[in-house]
């Protein structure tokens, strides 16, 4: 019972996983729209607290003192943050440009991260590029919020940040898909998102799309926070 | 907070936008994004995005200073802060002034809790903090916050922040030692978090001594830190902490230009006691040479501050902060005096007016005491704020709420024949009247209560280029005095005197970002300042009226920033109309009392920089120009009660250096590290009339450290060696007592300002290491 009751997101979840997995198989259609990103089984690993850790409501347990600026964090799939913010993600697992439905349900309960090694391909490697310059420039014009109630709060937290994006770079909409549950945190992510100057897309990337959608986690580390 | 991921909830959101919007979506990544990154400022600035002027001293900055700073010494090299510390390690307090407002006009608050006194807003910084256990110093040099909890804040405020428990178990132990007998012992225990991740606690204590650099006598102080946090998840959290203080200081003797251009800097008190006279019946004793010993003269005090939070995410868009704080003081200010047998009580009050008081028989004697200010004050309050989102709006709405009750007596306390005060916490050995009654200088009780209403609405436009904010505060704050009968004319019967004073004080702010670097910032703001609690008291409340006002100040700051990673630039212009200045003013009755003696205008510019000069190199510097101009006549009244009016308007402003500069570099790299700073002041005026001023000055500080390698349970381990005042520049630092007049005028009498000299050369070693 006790088993049961540690591991109750566990086992609360699965039901409820598989009718949402249901729900896409229902929803997803060919269709002229892109379809869902097959890249989303990362994104569940990349935000799921570690195996190990259940049923904590709380931060993980913290790191060793070897990283004394690090926050307690899910471990994630990537390779650990380099101090100046850049991430490097290993290469999205290819995504076809044309659509097609997804292989397989997008959802699934968490699992030990598996990155897709790239393929050789010219598209996953224009993506990468144009995303890495992005991630560029949202490191050099991110902010830390201030004022007092910043300073009284010192909120830490990630969010999830979506935004719009035409072809010419321009920024058609933006907004919190995932809240870091900080009013501070959401709002000085948004605006990092919208003040900042996109590039275009490549020709060849993305070809015959007007927009495209994107999502970037912006994650806010106070020491001691 | 961090957010909790669980594996449901993830599954929920991230499948309901694919569900709605079925398109895919390109993952940029992760961005990593640190509070108060250190490179670009050594420390002393961040990549500020306030709508008004700001800055900010981080820990970063206050760890390379003496351990024990005080919190002006923290913020000293802060363009706009004219700073100084009685003596180099902070243990004695300082003086502080910006943009010519003086520190007991600018508000300040710990934690958020307010710390000026309750009656006068004076601000005591060596009694709050220690250095190592804060995050942050934050100053707002002309337009007071919003939400801040002051009445008494017209030049703006003073924010220091303590830091949160560590992540991990840590045992510190840090031990200074210097010049001057300089000991300073500090351990922190910190907890680590427990309860499944959710509770964190520290606690401290540091016990600091040192000799005073010129004359005789100590500062003692005893401090305790403490706090807990707890996260309840989903954004909320509780904290509580608690900050106390004991300290038992002797005071360092004010100075005049002519004591000081006479026995130089070293001047004190005297430092040998020559001894109690001898009582003989039938013959005047006069003890009135010994009242300059450095022993009678002393600073008990003891305090604490209770905060507590609970910051509650209520959903996505709201939360809501309830922070009650308590705050108690108790202590005193006391020097050396006589009190004249013959005449030293109100025969009204204490019976009659002549006692014996050294058991001589006769009343033909001066007797030699220790008259001591004493004050008293509990304090309970809270701050109650709600926040919310709607669309592009950020709305607030606040309620302050405190009621201080402020007891101020003054008695004389009997002194030992080696000349020091038989009881400093004033408990026993008080003198008492002829009729029994102890005796007392004044005695009152004021209850102020104090409250707030604010609004704010920080709006979001023109996909967030635009911020702006506007907002309103409605403080006020209702005195009610009590005067028990006591020694001082005017006073000598029992009497209660009720004032209110409440203002309404709009704020506007706007920032505009120009480009992925640059921003340019605008925000007027009104202040208010209500008089201070004594002006109840002054002689003569019935009959001579006085409309007394609050001081109140329009701020004007137009600024623009510049941020990068290796370059972070920070201008703002500012104007200042400061109205209703209040002042001692001589009564034609021949009673001094306090009257709004007119307006001050203020303007110039403040400008920070900070650099990355290199990879382990930090630049910092900053310049301030004040030009501080009374407009206003000053009218008083001379000996002869003969009015006379000084031709002050035109005339700069007392302590408002025109220029000042302020200059830090830090390197950090592998196991050393270590900086210089430096601050040059311009000349200052310690008269209204500008007839008397001290030179500028230049000083340097000096710091430097090594960091050792773990060495079995010992990690982290540092040594830091602080020199101060490098130089040894000699110059007259604080002005503590300024005057209307240094020279003579149409039958003005002239009036003798006081100084602090600024403290020499001091070196002191510090080892820190956890375990």
């Amino acid at each position: 019972m006790n088993t049961i009751y540690r591991h109750r997101d566990g086992f609360a979840s699965g039901p409820a996983l598989l009718m949402l997995a249901g729900l896409q198989v229902l929803v997803a259609r060919p269709s002229h729209m892109p379809s869902p990103p097959s890249q989303e089984p990362i994104e569940i690993v990349l935000m799921a607290p570690p195996a190990e850790a259940p049923s904590p409501p709380r931060p993980p347990e913290p790191k060793p003192i070897a990283q004394p600026t690090a926050r307690p964090r899910p471990a994630i799939a990537a390779p650990t943050t380099a101090p100046a913010g850049e991430v490097n993600l290993p290469a999205p697992a290819p995504r076809q440009a044309t659509e097609t439905p997804p292989a397989e349900p997008p959802l699934t309960p968490p699992s030990p991260p598996a990155p897709q090694p790239p393929r050789a391909n010219p598209a996953a490697e224009l993506e990468a590029a144009y995303v890495t310059r992005v991630r560029q420039m949202l490191n050099a014009i991110k902010r830390y919020p201030t004022g007092r109630e910043a300073s009284l709060l010192r909120p830490s937290g990630s969010v999830r940040v979506w935004l719009l994006l035409d072809r010419n770079g321009q920024l058609l909409d933006r907004g919190v898909e995932t809240s870091s549950q900080s009013l501070l945190l959401d709002n000085a992510a948004l605006r990092t998102v919208s003040v900042g100057s996109y590039p275009p897309f490549p020709a060849e990337l993305w070809a015959g799309q007007a927009q495209r959608r994107f999502h970037v986690d912006i994650d806010f580390v106070v020491p001691n926070g | 907070m961090q957010f909790v991921r669980k594996p449901l909830f993830i599954a929920v959101t991230l499948a309901l936008p694919s569900l709605v919007l079925a398109q895919g979506s390109t993952a940029i990544g992760q961005i990593t994004v640190e509070g108060q990154p250190v490179a670009a400022g050594a420390g002393l600035m961040i990549q500020e995005e306030a709508p008004k002027a700001r800055s900010t001293a981080t820990q970063a900055h206050l760890s390379t200073q003496m351990p024990t700073a005080s919190p002006y010494q923290g913020i000293r090299l802060l363009p706009g802060v004219n700073a100084h510390s009685t003596d180099a390690t902070g243990l004695f307090g300082g003086s502080l002034t910006v943009r010519g407002f003086n520190s007991d006009q600018m508000g300040f608050t710990i934690d958020g809790a307010p710390v000026n006194d309750s009656g006068n807003y004076a601000v005591y910084p060596q009694e709050y903090v220690d250095l190592e256990n804060l995050e942050e110093i934050f100053i707002t040099q002309g337009a007071t916050d919003l939400d801040a909890p002051h009445v008494g804040a017209v030049g703006g405020n003073i924010g220091i922040i303590s830091s949160n428990p560590t992540d991990q178990r840590r045992f510190r132990l840090a031990q200074t030692l210097g010049d001057k007998g300089l000991s300073r012992t500090f351990v922190r225990a910190d907890s680590g978090r427990f309860n499944e991740n959710a509770t964190r606690l520290y606690a401290s204590y540091s016990k600091s001594m040192v000799d005073k650099w010129r004359g005789e006598g100590e500062a003692d102080r005893d401090h305790v830190d403490a706090k807990i946090v707890h996260d309840l998840g989903r954004g909320s959290r509780l904290s509580a902490g608690v900050v106390y203080n004991f300290a038992e200081n002797n005071f360092y003797r004010n100075i005049t230009k002519a004591q000081y251009a006479a026995n130089g800097r070293s001047y004190d008190y005297d430092t040998v006691f020559g001894g109690r006279v001898t009582p003989v019946a039938g013959t005047a004793q006069n003890e009135s040479s010994l009242t300059n010993y450095y022993n009678l003269q002393w600073n008990p005090f003891e305090n604490y501050i209770a905060t507590f939070k609970a910051n509650l995410q209520l959903d996505d868009k709201t939360r809501l902060d309830i922070e009650p704080y308590y705050w108690y003081g108790d202590g005193s200010g006391g020097f050396g005096t006589t009190l004249n047998e013959a005449n030293a009580f109100n025969a009204g009050v204490y019976g009659a007016a002549a006692k014996d008081l050294n058991g001589d028989g006769d009343t033909l004697d001066r007797v030699l005491f220790w008259r001591t200010s004493y004050t008293h004050t509990t304090r309970p309050g809270i701050n109650l704020k709600l926040t919310h989102l709607l669309g592009n709006h950020k709305l607030a709405a606040g309620l302050w709420y405190e009621r201080a009750e402020h007891r101020q007596t003054q008695p004389f306390v009997a002194v030992g024949a080696d000349g020091k005060p038989l009881d400093l916490w004033a408990g026993s050995h008080l003198v008492t009247g002829p009729n029994g009654k102890v005796l007392q200088g004044r005695d009152q009780l004021t209850i102020s209560t104090g409250y707030q209403l604010y609004l704010e609405d920080q709006i979001s436009l023109l996909a967030d280029r635009l911020n702006l904010s506007v907002g309103v505060r409605l403080p006020a704050i209702e005195r009610d005095g009590k005067n028990y009968a006591n020694n001082t004319a005017g006073n000598t019967t029992d009497y209660s005197v009720a004032k209110t004073y409440r203002d309404t004080l709009p704020q506007a702010g706007m920032r505009y970002r120009l480009s992925d670097t640059s921003s340019v910032f605008a925000n007027v703001a009104k202040n208010f300042r209500a008089p201070q609690n004594f002006v109840l008291y002054e002689a003569n409340q019935a009959g001579r009226s006085r409309n007394l006002e609050a001081e109140t100040s329009t701020n004007l700051d137009v600024g623009f920033r510049h941020q990068s990673d290796k370059l972070n630039l920070s201008g703002t212009i500012y104007w200042v109309d400061f109205q209703n200045r209040m002042a001692q003013v001589r009564d034609p009755d021949g009673t001094s009392r306090n009257y709004n003696a007119g307006d001050v205008r203020t303007k110039g510019f403040e400008l920070e920089a900070g650099a990355k000069v290199a990879a382990s190199w930090g630049l910092y510097g900053s310049l301030s120009y004040t030009d501080a101009k009374q407009k206003s006549n000053f009218t008083t009244a001379t000996s002869a009660n003969v009015p006379v009016t000084l031709p002050t308007s035109g005339k700069i402003f007392v302590d408002s250096p025109k220029w000042m500069a302020g200059l830090a570099l830090r390197y950090d790299a592998g196991p050393w590290f270590g900086g210089v700073q430096a601050k040059f002041s311009d000349k200052r005026y310690a008269t209204l009339m500008n007839d008397e001023e001290i030179d500028g000055y230049v000083t340097v500080d000096a710091n430097l450290g090594y960091r050792l390698a773990h060495v079995g349970m010992m990690k982290n381990a540092r040594i830091q060696l602080n020199v101060l005042n490098l130089l040894d520049e000699k110059y007259l630092a604080q002005i503590t007592s300024t005057r209307v007049n240094a020279v003579a005028y149409n039958g003005l009498a002239a009036g003798v300002p006081n100084y602090a000299p600024g403290a020499a050369r001091f070196t002191s070693l510090t080892f820190t290491a956890d375990f």
